[in-house]
C-alpha cells in the first residue's frame, strides 16, 4: 500500500462573503492548493468535495462536479461528501483511501460552506441529525452548555477556565491573516459577552461563516515525479460514527475511540504530538477534547489548559490557527482547514505563530448529533519532513 | 411552560406529541425513548410501543437564552433519566435549585406552538 502525501494546501479567508458563490470560494481554495503543490488541474484524477449546508446557496449536491468544471478538468471521478461538521475531514480521508487503494495517484479534497446566506442567520444552527430532539430545543450550544454545567460540577472548574480557551485561540488567530476574528479579547470580554446558553456566552461559541479549504493528496509514485521536499506524510487516520456510549457528559467515547484508532494506525503515542487542531466549536469542548485525545488525564483538561501546555510555546500547541472559535467554522471547510494549518506548521511556514520544531500534527473533527450524542468523529495524524529547518518564515 | 396536561392521559393525546412514548423490547425487556424499531440493547426487531410513566430525574439543566427558531426566549433544557431507564434531552420548567432533581412530565407548548412535553421538578 502506497504512502499518501499532502503535496499542497490552500484556503480562502474565513468570514462573511455573501456576495461570493460556492463556486468562487471552492475554486479559489482549489487553485491555491494546486499552485502550492505545483500540480496542474489536469493531473487531478478524483475530487472529494465536502459541504454540509450549501442548499441555501443553491447547491444541495454536485459541488465536486462544479469544482472540476471550474478547473477545466474532464473525466475525473467526482464525489460529494456530507458528514455534518466532519465533512471536510471525511473528504480528506476518502481522498487518502482512494490513493492508498491504488484507484488514483492525485486527488483533490476541497471543503466549502456559505452560512451567511442562510435564512435563520443570527440563530443557532438547527442540527439535522435527529428531529426528535430538535422539537425540544436541542441545539449545539444548548448541548455543550449542559456539558459545561456537568464538567464544572464534577471538576470544580469555573466559567473563567473555559473563557481562557477563547482568549488563547483569539490570540493565535491574531497571528493568522485568514482567521475570521483577530482582535484580542480578555477573559472579562468572554464572560461579559451576551449569554447564549449558561455558561456559554457568545465569545464561548464559534461563529458561523463562509470559506473554503483544499488539499492536494498524491501517491509516493507521483510525489517522486514532483521531486519536492515540502511533502507532508499522512501517518494515520480514523473515522468513527455512533458509539452512543457516553452516559456522562464530561467525556465523549466516540472521540476517545477515534483518537485511539488514529494513534494506533500512526504507530505513535499522544506524547509524540507537537501541534493539534481540534474541534473547539465551544470553549468547553476544547478542554474535554484534551482529555479524549489523551493529551492529559481525565478531569485534568482545565488544569492542563491553565498550565500553558496548549499555548503555541507549550508542550503541545492546540488551535494555533485560532481554532473554530476565532479562525471560524464554515462547516464543510473546517476539516480541511485544520489540515491546512497542520501542513503550514509542519513545513515550518507558520510565521509568527510557528510551533518550534513541530514534526507531528493531529487534526480532530466532530460532526452532528444523533441520539443525544455526537454522531461522528475523525482524527488524522500528519508528519512533516525530518530535514526542514524549524521555525522558518513562509 | 403553560398548558399543563397529564401526558399519560390519552384524552390529552394530540398527535402523540404530548405523550411520552417509548418502545419496550419483547425479548430483553429494555426500554428505548424515543421509540425504536430495533432494540438498542439486543438488536431485536420485536419492540412494542409503550406509554412511559413520565417520572424521571433531572441530572443536568441549564437556561438557553438564544434558542433555535420557533421557541420563546429563554427556554430551560436538561437531560432527564427516565424511571424506565433511558436518558433523554428535554425541555424543563426551570433550572432546579438542586440536582439531581426528581421530576415529572407535563404537556407544554413546544416549537412553533406545537403541543409538546417538558419536565417539572417535584416539590
Amino acid at each position: 500500500m502506497t504512502e499518501v502525501l499532502v503535496a499542497g494546501v490552500g484556503m480562502t479567508p474565513f468570514g462573511k462573503f455573501p456576495e461570493q458563490s460556492i463556486s468562487d470560494l471552492a475554486r479559489a481554495a482549489a487553485l491555491d492548493a494546486l499552485d502550492d503543490a505545483q500540480v496542474i488541474p489536469g493531473a487531478i484524477e478524483a475530487v472529494f468535495a465536502a459541504h454540509a449546508r450549501t442548499s441555501a446557496s443553491g447547491h444541495e449536491n454536485g459541488v465536486s462536479e462544479l469544482v472540476l468544471h471550474d478547473l477545466g478538468v474532464v473525466g475525473a471521478a467526482a464525489v460529494d461528501v456530507g458528514n455534518f461538521c466532519a465533512s471536510g475531514s471525511t473528504a480528506f480521508r476518502e481522498a487518502m483511501i482512494n490513493i492508498q487503494a491504488g484507484v488514483c495517484d492525485v486527488a483533490l479534497a476541497v471543503g466549502v460552506e456559505q452560512l451567511s446566506r442562510r435564512q435563520d442567520k443570527g440563530s443557532p444552527l438547527v442540527p439535522d441529525g435527529d428531529p426528535w430532539e430538535v422539537q425540544f430545543g436541542f441545539s449545539p450550544p444548548a448541548y455543550f452548555a449542559l456539558v459545561a454545567q456537568e464538567y464544572m460540577r464534577q471538576t470544580g472548574a469555573g466559567p473563567e477556565v473555559f473563557a481562557r480557551v477563547a482568549v488563547k485561540n483569539r490570540a493565535n488567530a491574531a497571528l493568522n491573516p485568514l482567521a475570521q476574528y483577530r482582535e484580542p479579547i480578555s477573559v472579562e470580554d468572554v464572560l461579559r459577552s451576551p449569554m447564549v446558553a449558561d455558561p456559554l456566552t457568545r465569545l464561548s461559541c464559534c461563529p458561523t461563516g463562509d470559506g473554503a479549504a483544499a488539499a492536494v493528496l498524491v501517491s509516493e509514485r507521483f510525489a517522486a515525479q514532483l521531486g519536492r521536499s515540502r511533502l507532508i506524510r499522512i501517518r494515520g487516520s480514523s473515522l468513527v460514527a455512533g458509539t452512543y456510549r457516553s452516559p456522562v457528559l464530561t467525556g465523549f467515547e466516540i472521540d476517545r475511540v477515534a483518537a485511539e484508532r488514529a494513534y494506533q494506525s500512526a504507530s505513535i503515542d499522544p506524547a509524540d504530538v507537537d501541534v493539534v487542531e481540534l474541534h473547539d466549536a465551544f470553549t468547553v469542548a476544547e478542554v474535554i477534547h484534551y482529555e479524549d485525545l489523551l493529551l492529559c488525564p481525565r478531569g485534568e483538561g482545565g488544569r492542563f489548559l491553565m498550565s500553558g501546555a496548549t499555548e503555541i510555546d507549550g508542550s503541545v500547541a492546540v488551535s494555533s490557527s485560532g481554532g473554530l472559535l476565532s479562525k471560524g467554522h464554515p462547516l464543510g471547510a473546517t476539516g480541511i482547514a485544520q489540515v491546512w494549518e497542520l501542513v503550514t506548521q509542519l513545513r515550518g511556514e507558520a510565521g509568527s505563530r510557528q510551533v518550534a520544531g513541530a514534526r507531528i500534527g493531529l487534526a480532530h473533527c466532530v460532526g452532528g448529533f444523533i441520539g443525544g450524542e455526537p454522531a461522528v468523529s475523525s482524527v488524522h495524524v500528519l508528519e512533516g519532513p525530518s530535514d526542514r529547518t524549524a521555525g522558518s518564515a513562509r | 411552560m403553560e398548558a399543563r396536561e397529564d401526558p399519560a392521559d390519552s384524552r390529552n393525546d394530540r398527535q402523540q406529541r404530548v405523550r411520552l412514548v417509548g418502545t419496550s423490547c419483547r425479548e430483553c425487556h429494555a426500554v428505548d425513548c424515543p421509540p425504536r424499531v430495533l432494540c438498542s440493547q439486543c438488536g431485536s426487531r420485536s419492540c412494542a410501543q409503550t406509554q412511559l410513566s413520565g417520572s424521571g430525574t433531572i441530572v443536568v439543566a441549564t437556561r438557553v437564552d438564544r434558542p433555535t427558531t420557533g421557541f420563546p426566549q429563554p427556554i430551560y433544557v436538561g437531560f432527564v433519566s427516565l424511571a424506565e431507564g433511558p436518558r433523554i434531552f428535554a425541555r424543563l420548567e426551570s433550572v432546579p435549585a438542586r440536582l439531581p432533581a426528581r421530576a415529572h412530565a407535563v404537556g407544554i407548548v413546544g416549537r412553533n406552538g406545537e403541543p409538546s412535553f417538558g419536565f417539572v421538578s417535584d416539590p
